[in-house]
């Protein structure tokens, strides 16, 4: 019995043994094993033909590579001789006044503040002194253009086209100066009440309604 | 412990377990075979009897729903169709009054796609640029353009204003490469050949009306009188232009980009262009 038991016990082991052996007779060399016979000093494959070919190498085509390439950077519009453009497109005239442009920057705050050693150290092009001096433009208010020199006005449609809002963007200075007047404007031109909202953190002002053909008369008329 | 090891060891070795080896545990009964009296006998269960349902769709007699509508052909091989992303005359104004595209250069399909306004994907299978006729009116600028689907009324505007222009086929190769240059010098490969217009689009390539760049160019001077006499306007003469030389460049039909040829590769890292010299290469790549 003990016999038995003990022949029972290593049966699984003679059985995987007998499989294994039965494997390796059967089993074809892959052609991935062949490789191996390099080794040995015997090439199985023969060696490909070369296919590489001679080139000619040339610098002076590469001038109309270089045209091919594209810009990073969104070019600054030509000048024309009267606008609207053809396409329609009307440059901002208002610059962008002195102290806005600075008021909230850190050389503005440096310069005030008194931490600049040095007076005639140069702000972008500006003296602390003249910083100091800086004066506010004409409007209260700037909106500034998109980088692709558009006006940043935008119809935004929520509830599936029940409520419409018309946003502006990028409003520099006194943002409520711009919501008056431009209420104002568009109550004139329509004859109907306007509610809007103004958005100090984001410097966003809207309107409720459709109103972007008004709007954009409004910042062209100011020449923003 | 040496046995424990070498079991393992063979395990190790051993053929895993797959779909290809599986079989039945022995001894495994297989199914109960269907009696032969009514509802196949007694004894079974629910669903093994009354499988005699009717096939699928049937309404009891009616005309079913899949054969009530007639078949509608108008989306057959929409995936297969030619695809033409549009861009307006307005659109084109506006990027060359903005300064975004040099009109005293030809202008192309990567002139269009280095603007970034317009998107042309090759896997949808965009097949270039559609021009389209809004802004027609207010169209002013003087170019030498090259697009790959447009309309007679958007030609006339074009034509108007001394300007001239071709349609042109790009196989989906070459559009992938000249969508992004960049992308494409990067990978290091030969400048594709153009591939000849397929059979859907031969004729629109080879007409004069379309100015087609297979056309034969006696006949488009012609087309280009007729279209003026039908709009009513004057034809400028273009031999009397100082950019005559840029207006009247042409493209090779087997090359993509102007001052190259297929076949070449560009070195971008020090910036060359290799030329092959294998007969069989130039033989390939010749127009």
């Amino acid at each position: 019995m003990s016999l038995i038991k003990g022949v029972q016990r290593f049966l699984p082991t003679l059985r995987l043994g007998c499989c294994l052996y039965h494997n390796a007779i059967v089993r074809e060399r892959q052609p991935s094993r062949i490789h191996h016979n390099i080794f040995e000093g015997e090439r199985v494959i023969p060696e490909p033909p070369q296919t590489l070919t001679d080139v000619e190498e040339s610098k002076e085509e590469f001038k109309y590579v270089e045209k091919l390439l594209a810009s990073n950077v969104v070019p600054e519009p030509p000048k024309h001789d009267h606008y609207p453009t053809p396409s329609g497109w009307i440059p901002q005239t208002v610059e962008q006044s002195f102290r806005m442009r600075f008021s909230g920057s850190r050389w503005r705050k440096r310069a005030l503040i008194g931490k600049s050693d040095n007076d005639e150290e140069d702000f972008h092009g500006f003296t602390v002194e003249e910083l100091k001096k800086a004066k506010l433009g004409d409007l209260p208010y700037f909106i500034k253009r998109t980088r692709f020199h558009n006006l940043p006005v935008y119809v935004e449609i929520h509830n599936g086209g029940n409520r419409k809002m018309t946003l502006i963007k990028y409003v520099e200075g006194d943002i409520w100066a711009l919501e008056g007047e431009l209420s104002h404007f568009i109550t004139e031109k329509t004859g109907k009440r306007t509610y809007t909202q103004v958005d100090e953190v984001c410097r966003k002002v809207r309107v409720r309604g459709d109103f972007i053909a008004e709007v954009t008369d409004f910042c062209l008329s100011k020449g923003l | 412990m040496a046995s424990v090891e070498k079991a393992l060891s063979l395990l190790k070795n051993l053929p895993r377990v797959n779909l290809g080896n599986l079989k039945p545990l022995p001894g495994r009964r297989g199914k109960k075979p269907d009696r032969r009296g009514q509802h196949g006998g007694k004894n079974r269960g629910f669903g093994d009897g009354a499988n005699n349902l009717p096939r699928m769709g049937f309404e009891g007699g009616n005309v079913p729903f899949y054969r009530r509508m007639p078949v509608e052909p108008y989306y057959k091989d929409h995936a297969f169709r030619k695809q033409y992303p549009p861009l307006s005359l307005l659109q084109l104004q506006r990027l060359v009054d903005l300064g975004r595209i040099d009109t005293t250069e030809p202008i192309d399909l990567t002139t269009l796609c280095n603007t970034k306004v317009i998107t042309v994907n090759p896997h949808l299978k965009h097949y270039g640029i559609n021009l389209t006729d809004e802004g027609a009116d207010i169209f002013e600028a003087k170019v030498n353009i090259e697009i790959q689907w447009t309309n007679e009324i958007a030609i006339a505007a074009i034509e108007k204003s001394g300007g001239t222009i071709t349609t042109k086929f790009y196989d989906l190769q070459c559009i992938d490469a000249m969508v992004n240059p960049l992308l494409f010098f990067n990978r290091g490969i030969p400048i594709p050949r153009c591939k000849l217009p397929s059979m859907d689009v031969i004729e629109y390539y080879s007409d004069a009306k379309n100015r087609g760049y297979l056309a034969d160019p006696e006949l488009i001077r012609q087309a280009r009188i007729e279209l003026a006499q039908k709009m009513g306007y004057n034809l400028a003469d273009p031999s009397q232009d100082p950019l005559y030389e840029m207006l009247t460049k042409r493209k090779d039909p087997r090359q993509i980009w102007f001052g190259l040829s297929p076949g070449w590769v560009v070195n971008l890292k020090h910036k060359t262009v290799l030329k092959p010299n294998d007969p069989e290469l130039i033989e390939y790549y010749q127009s």
